[in-house]
């Protein structure tokens, strides 16, 4: 991108009329620097996570920073799915959940894909987390799974583009 | 414009078209441990830096000047989580603003630390400066870290060059490092 050009682009946005178990945003161009994902809304009785291009099999392995207003602390999982926030920000909370989510370079591909994601919920706690894909490929798709239970209907889901 | 230099809720977030303008991209070159952006315009409101790095060597520090000050007037704090416990540490009297482990090491295929640093009201003369700094990296379970920062320096000029310097040895070739301009 020229110096000096507007760099955010809204990609995508999805409203949920009705209750959903998973949102997944396809087809991504590669055409960016960095995408920003927020989300906002809740979920029934289960934790959220994330899927990359549809990859079930790697290890997306995660480390947390956390404070649920009596003491802090900190995280690791290995997970199939991976996390969003830690899975704790979706703690059965059917709202007053935001998660933002930045994945640096997701196009490029000498390199794995690490995604930093601030977490809040008002009713839980306040998180960071960091979480690594480990591909080198570029991302296309973002899911996001909500396991045994649904998204709640009017959560929304914005992805950005960042140029580069 | 929202409280946050973004617009869109915090760290690294998405402002209103036209507010986010890339200033310049640097990127690693494995022969330099210092990035640095000079010259830079005061027509905006905040700045912010988004990168990814990675060491030729060990893991490194990722140490921050303003205008070329190294007088012992910058002071940090950061909290970290590594997977086990959280912690927490800071200095003063120093002269950089210091973000402990921000540079990943290059024993890990394909790992790069990444990170979002706003650098509030950069350009305000009433006004000592400061920063905030979100970054993290995933290696393995003993040694991944996820850490929120800040940092200040006791000066009211206006910044117009901003340094990054890897505490040893020198930026890979994968890494970037693009500064963006927010406008108020």
């Amino acid at each position: 991108m020229p110096v000096g050009v507007s760099a955010w682009t809204a990609l995508a946005n999805t409203t949920l009329a009705s209750a959903a178990n998973s949102v997944t945003f396809s087809g991504i161009s590669g055409a960016y620097r960095d995408l920003r994902i927020v989300f906002s809304g809740g979920i029934g009785s289960s934790n959220a996570s994330f899927t990359i291009n549809g990859d079930t099999s790697s290890t997306y392995n995660w480390t947390t920073l956390e404070g649920n207003g009596s003491a802090n602390s900190s995280a690791w999982n290995g997970d199939t799915f991976g996390s969003m926030a830690n899975n704790y920000i979706l703690w059965y909370n059917t709202t007053g959940i935001l998660v933002t989510i930045d994945i640096l370079d997701y196009a490029t591909t000498d390199k794995h894909k690490t995604i930093l994601s601030r977490g809040n919920n008002t009713a839980r706690a306040v998180n960071a987390v960091v979480n690594r894909w480990p591909s080198t490929a570029a991302i296309t798709s973002f899911k996001f799974n909500g396991n045994a239970t649904n998204f709640t209907a009017g959560s929304t889901f914005a992805l950005y583009g960042l140029s580069a | 414009m929202s409280l946050f230099p973004l617009g869109i809720i915090g760290q690294g977030g998405g402002a209103a078209a036209g507010s986010f303008e890339l200033i310049e991209t640097a990127n690693g070159t494995g022969s330099s441990g210092i990035i640095d952006f000079t010259s830079i315009p005061a027509t905006y409101k905040h700045l912010q830096i988004r990168y990814t790095a990675k060491n030729t060597s060990t893991s490194a520090d990722l140490n921050i000047t303003f205008n070329n000050v190294t007088t012992a007037s910058y002071a940090r704090h950061h909290v970290v989580g590594n997977s086990v416990s959280t912690a927490s540490a800071a200095a003063t009297s120093a002269s950089n603003i210091s973000l402990i482990d921000a540079v990943a090491p290059s024993t890990t295929a394909n790992v790069t630390t990444n990170g979002v640093i706003d650098i509030l009201d950069y350009a305000e003369s009433t006004k000592n400066k400061t920063l905030r700094a979100m970054y993290g990296l995933i290696q393995a379970y003993s040694t991944s870290r996820i850490y929120l920062a800040s940092g200040f320096l006791a000066s009211t000029t206006a910044v117009s060059r901003v340094t990054l310097t890897a505490s040893g040895n020198n930026f890979s070739t994968v890494s970037r490092f693009s500064l963006y301009g927010i406008k108020g």
